[in-house]
């Protein structure tokens, strides 16, 4: 079948390899690297097994330092114990006919001492954003450190991987002796460019020399490091142009930004689609060996104009895949719209890494668990059974979607007159409308699985005896619980999903409570009022708003507060509402003061909506509740818990 | 392209301002504005069009006549180089200079290839060449071309252009239509306003569209979809309706000339980038739209 | 009426993903000529004593197509073809067919806008040209006016926008895609594509020499596709403000607001007088 993306399956020649698409999974650490006892690379080598049999063409995976000074999380520092099992790994991805490179990362100045227990190497000793003080390297330990990327890439060609690719962004090791930010020697691997690209030009020397012409070599690269003292764009493009004519490389990954810059390079859903695009483009044009980009490009429809517009030669779908390892296959297929888009929200993969944990994805609960639950794996039900959702929200759908699947009888009844549940709530909030793609994806699934779906339709003991399933999956989700402030002449209180959903509209002068948790409830509503044009405090008794945030989002999440000028009191909770306003109180000094306010939004814990629940106890042949109604927590609860009880039934 | 060659561009155009329209183009780079008088033709069709370039070529000289690739650009194209008997290449992709010589790049066997061409015969060399593979620069250089009044004459033509006409919208695909309605989410709680919105849209002469959410819901078939797995507008007015404006639909529709917003929320980042916002209900506006439509027809 | 078209025979790669398999060249019809071929057919339906007449410069695999063309309905088919004719470019092709033309006769000639390999699209033009005819290119749907004398057709522009061109015949037209499906096979194939007998033709017949001018333009290369990149935006030329705001979605990209939070039909009326300006 001829494929609609003419440009995205088109074969890719990179030096010696062949690679059948222009789909990539860039590097990602994924902390799955385990104890010998447990299984060391399996776990691994599975999840990107699945990527491979899903369809995509290359994947470079992450998880290896150059040295012991370099680790971070669970990064390995190869030896010759490894080859057997990275072996079995490359063999896999192989059988599954998609090439695969190995990453050298090497943290440099970024290096995690907690987990090292040494010192972090880099060009000079400063700090300059980084968690400690530079050890600056003496030439004994630079030529130490181009040694081990000799043996480091040995030991993976001997397991068999297509290719190597160096860290060379993000002022990691190689990037921060590239970027005058962060280099500032006086000897010959400091000052010049040519200077600069020294400590670079030995590894790829002393690379080349141990795997010779035939495995790939590649490097990314910051080409704007978006730092007025760093790598600015004509010096990136003048270094890439350097690196293509000294014929040590088979491609580069043009990427952007310092390490500062991270909230763009992970950037979640706020980063435009293809932000990096363009700056791939301008190395596109300044040299002849391959280009790869990524970054916030997770359509296939997206990635076929990239390729079209000869802005790059592959393009990256890390997260995208990780989402749904099977993107390419259906793109391929011709069935595109059925594709699990990745939202960006940086909360199952990011977050979780940040805080030293394997990471996952929200929408897809098979994540590191790919043996286990991956594609394929799951069984068909022994018996048709004809069953009952309750609720139409991501708990909800997503079990309807996976009982379909398993081919069942599923019949869904909502309350309300669209699907989507809490979601249609919080894609209102500024710029988080890709959020709805998570449902809106999931209501795609039910309709091409057959599923009935009865909107409008309030559900009760007696209306469910009637159907009488066989199994009933409650997912009926949680409410706001009642404000804890009443309103009075001057001072109005309201919730703050009323105020998202247009519902209502605060004053003009307003103070935003985060009760609850700080995330995107109580700081997007805040954003959201700001944009309406009020005047906003934000008050939270967390030491800053966003504090369950995925981490990166929080500095562009401040810097939008402070350009629209909102207030925001960190440690202080609100105790009380008068007539001249709101009370708030220090909640370690215990003092109050009254914020001069029309309008206080408060987001209040949301209360389980489980009623039903404890009424169908024991009435039903199987019951099951997943999401919300059994404790209000996020979408990933609702998505995990909806998919396991609907492989349970 | 100039640049390749270390010529000077330059354009010929047909029509009553000519002042205009060069302030228009400054920033683009052209020396010149050579402007012809619309009169000169009865009627100005692909065979005036050709005649008249070739009557500036032959008096100007130019080394290299460029037309865009578009119906009107293809035929004028082919009929000067026919008539001047010179070397023709239509709907390149690319140029490049290669030794001493001007190459142009093209498509050929549908895409599976591209053929690297050059011209043999003495200039003007002629080529068509594909918009889409271009992208607009606007440079530096800030300067009105200047504009010059020339004179041709030309034959009788011996065809005839009886008439210029729109079709149906309803027969035609999104990505061509003039006048393009996009309905957004909001529709999704209330399906049973689609067929009103419909009516609507045709009252106005537009084709309807929707988002994606639209599509993923069932309402309305895949070929309705405006967006990035969906159609790319390309048209003149696109009314976004109850669509806030995502970077991946703002992508799609990038193209259309002119976009006016209708959202009920006065946030709504799509009116950042529209030229006529409009804040209101669209279940009220598109019908109150289509009814001034009927009464003023 | 005689109405003659002229067939191109496309010799093209290995469908994708065969190249360099050895696998055999793909041979085929042009696909816009064979349409020019229906409108003919449609043509002498619509018109009593018309004969369509096919030809194509081509080598012996050229009568592939041509069978084709009988076996729509075609009343004569001729192929020309000599060994000086290998890698003739447009020019040459064009002198021969017109040549071949004046031989046979005829009212008018219809051929695709372009051809799908290399399709420089300059044929119809050459034809009209050296043949002293009126020509109408691109054209969809003909209409033939028996009491006129003339020839009608649509031509396709951007959105959604036709325009409908007459002429006197004899004329030259060249076909674009239109609504009308290329027709399989007119009734009697089967006996026709016994019966009939394909002309054929040299230069020497012709009267046609070698041409003294040499070739307009030359192939200097085939490779394999390669967009040009487009930059879309250029970051070389924007500041570290600049680039943030775009790397975070946040460029503004029109001038010129105009809000409204009227009356719905205040509202409309606004839209309306904008519509009604930008089109016309």
């Amino acid at each position: 079948m001829v494929s609609q993306f003419k440009h995205l399956f088109t074969p890719l020649q990179i030096g010696p390899v062949t690679i059948r698409n222009r789909i990539f999974s860039p590097p990602y650490a994924t902390s799955m690297l385990e104890d010998e006892a447990r299984g060391w690379w399996d776990r691994l080598a599975h999840f990107h097994a699945e990527r491979a049999k899903g369809g995509i063409g290359l994947i470079v995976m992450s998880e290896v330092c150059a040295h012991p000074v370099a680790v971070a999380h669970r990064f390995a520092v190869l030896d010759e114990r490894h080859i057997p099992h990275l072996r079995e790994l490359t063999d896999m991805i192989h059988a599954h006919g998609a090439k695969i490179f190995q990453l050298i990362h090497n943290p440099g100045r970024h290096a995690l001492p907690a987990y090292s227990h040494l010192p972090t190497w880099g060009p000079s000793p400063t700090r300059r954003g980084a968690l400690a003080i530079t050890h600056a390297m003496d030439h004994d330990e630079i030529r130490e450190m181009v040694a081990s990327y000799a043996r480091t890439a040995k030991i993976i060609k001997e397991a068999g991987f297509d290719g190597i690719e160096l860290q060379g962004a993000h002022g990691f090791m190689i990037g921060s002796f590239l970027s005058p930010a962060t280099n500032v020697r006086s000897d010959e691997y400091g000052g010049s460019l040519e200077n600069r690209m020294r400590f670079l030009d030995e590894i790829l020397a002393a690379i080349r020399e141990q795997i010779g012409s035939d495995m790939v070599l590649g490097t990314s690269l910051s080409i704007d490091e978006l730092n007025p003292h760093g790598i600015t764009v004509e010096e990136g493009q003048e270094i890439a142009a350097r690196l293509d004519s000294g014929g040590m490389l088979n491609f580069l990954t043009a990427r952007v930004g310092d390490f500062a810059a991270v909230p763009i390079w992970i950037g979640d859903m706020r980063v435009a689609p293809g932000a990096a695009v363009p700056f791939a483009a301008l190395v596109k044009r300044a040299v002849r060996m391959p280009v790869l980009t990524v970054l916030r490009i997770k359509d296939p429809f997206h990635a076929e104009r990239i390729l079209a517009e000869g802005q790059a030669d592959m393009v990256g779908m890390g997260r995208a895949t990780l989402c749904d390892p099977e993107l390419p296959g259906k793109a391929e297929s011709g069935r595109a719209e059925e594709i699990r888009y990745c939202i960006s929200c940086n909360q199952g993969c990011l977050q979780r890494y940040d805080q030293g944990l394997a990471i996952e994805c929200v929408l897809n609960p098979a994540v590191g668990l790919e043996r286990e639950l991956g594609v394929g794996k799951i069984a068909p039900a022994q018996r048709k059974k004809r069953v009952l959702v309750v609720g139409g929200g991501p708990a909800g759908l997503k079990a309807a979607e996976t009982a379909a699947l398993r081919g069942q009888q599923v019949v869904i009844l909502e309350r309300g007159p669209e699907l989507g549940g809490q979601i249609l709530i919080a894609c209102r909030l500024p710029g988080r409308e890709e959020v709805a793609e998570a449902t809106s994806h999931l209501v795609g699934q039910v309709r091409r699985l057959g599923v009935e779906v009865r909107l409008n339709t309030e559900a009760s003991t007696r209306t469910i005896g009637e159907l009488r399933p066989d199994a009933v999956v409650i997912a009926t989700g949680s409410a706001p619980a009642a404000l804890p402030f009443k309103s009075n002449d001057r001072v109005r209180v309201f919730h703050a999903v009323d105020v998202i959903q247009r519902k209502v509209e605060a004053g003009n002068v307003v103070v935003v409570f985060d009760g609850g948790e700080s995330h995107w409830k109580c700081c997007g509503t805040a954003e959201l009022l700001a944009q309406q044009g009020k005047k906003v405090t934000l008050v939270t008794f967390r030491a800053f708003a966003g504090w369950d945030l995925p981490p990166n989002t929080v500095p562009p999440f401040y810097q939008r507060m402070a350009e629209h000028d909102v207030t925001i009191l960190p440690f202080t909770i609100v105790s009380g509402v008068t007539p001249d306003g709101v009370v708030v109180r220090d909640i370690f000094s215990r003092r109050e003061r009254v914020l001069a306010a029309d309008s206080l939004v408060h987001t209040v814990d949301n209360e389980v909506c489980d009623g039903l629940y404890r009424e169908l106890k024991g009435k039903v042949p199987e019951l099951y509740a997943a999401g919300d109604c059994v404790s209000p927590r996020k979408i990933d609860s609702a998505i995990r818990e909806g998919f396991l009880a609907a492989l349970r039934i | 392209m100039a640049r390749l060659l270390g010529q000077r561009p330059c354009a010929i155009t047909v029509g009553g301002e000519g002042d205009s329209f060069a302030t228009q183009l400054r920033g683009f780079g052209l020396e010149k504005l050579y402007v012809l008088d619309p009169r000169a033709a009865p009627q100005w069709t692909p065979e005036t069009y050709a005649q008249a370039v070739t009557s500036v070529a032959l008096r100007r000289k130019p080394k290299l006549l460029l037309f865009a690739a578009t119906p009107l650009g293809s035929d004028a194209g082919a009929r000067v180089a026919a008539r001047l008997r010179t070397g023709f290449i239509s709907e390149c992709v690319d140029f490049a200079v290669e030794g001493e010589r001007l190459c142009a790049r093209k498509a050929v066997h549908g895409g599976e290839a591209h053929m690297t061409l050059r011209w043999l015969s003495p200039p003007p060399w002629i080529a068509t060449v594909d918009l889409d593979a271009l992208e607009a620069i606007e440079g530096a250089n800030r300067c009105a071309p200047q504009v010059i009044e020339d004179q041709v004459t030309l034959e009788a033509p011996r065809t005839e252009l009886v008439r210029r006409w729109k079709v149906d919208p309803r027969q035609l695909a999104l990505g061509e239509a003039s006048l393009v309605v996009g309905v957004g989410r909001p529709i999704i709680a209330r399906a049973q306003e689609l067929s009103r919105l419909k009516e609507a849209a045709e009252s106005i002469g537009a084709v309807l569209g929707v988002s994606r959410p639209v599509t993923d819901a069932g309402l309305m078939p895949k070929e309705s979809q405006i967006g990035m797995s969906g159609n790319w507008l390309a048209g003149d007015v696109y009314i976004a309706c109850g669509i806030s404006g995502s970077a991946y639909h703002m992508m799609a529709i990038h193209k259309v000339r002119h976009l006016i917003a209708v959202n009920i929320d006065r946030d709504a980042p799509i009116f950042k980038s529209a030229e006529l916002a409009i804040v209101a209900d669209l279940f009220e506006l598109l019908p109150a739209l289509g009814e001034l439509s009927k009464t003023t027809a | 009426m005689k109405i003659a078209v002229c067939l191109k025979h496309i010799i093209g790669p290995p469908s994708s993903g065969l190249a360099g398999t050895g696998a055999p060249l793909r041979h085929s019809p042009n696909p816009l000529d064979l349409s020019a071929i229906e409108e003919a057919l449609r043509l002498r339906a619509g018109s009593g004593g018309s004969e369509v007449v096919v030809v194509t410069a081509g080598p012996p695999q050229a009568e592939l197509t041509l069978n084709r063309a009988i076996a729509m309905g075609a009343d004569k088919a001729i192929r020309v073809w000599d060994e000086a004719m290998c890698g003739a470019d447009s020019f040459f092709t064009a002198e021969v067919l017109c040549a071949t033309l004046r031989a046979t006769g005829f009212d008018l000639i219809l051929c695709g806008s372009r051809s799908a390999d290399t399709g420089s699209g300059i044929v119809g033009a050459l034809l009209a040209e050296e043949l002293e005819l009126p020509l109408i290119a691109g054209a969809l749907g003909l209409k033939y006016d028996e009491r006129t004398n003339r020839i009608s057709a649509d031509k396709k522009l951007e959105r959604g926008v036709r325009e409908t061109y007459t002429t006197c015949l004899p004329a030259m037209v060249t076909i674009e895609h239109g609504p009308n499906e290329p027709r399989w096979y007119g009734a009697g194939w089967v006996h026709r594509l016994l019966k009939q007998k394909i002309e054929r033709r040299d230069l020497r017949w012709l009267g046609v020499s070698f041409p003294a001018q040499s070739r307009r333009v030359e192939i200097v290369a085939v490779t394999p596709p390669r967009p040009r990149t487009k930059l879309g935006v250029n970051v070389a030329s924007l500041s570290r403000e600049e680039k943030l705001r775009m790397m975070f979605g946040q460029t503004r990209t029109s001038a010129g607001q105009v809000r409204a939070s009227d009356r719905p039909e205040d509202a409309a009326r606004k839209i309306k007088e904008h519509l009604d300006k930008w089109l016309g």
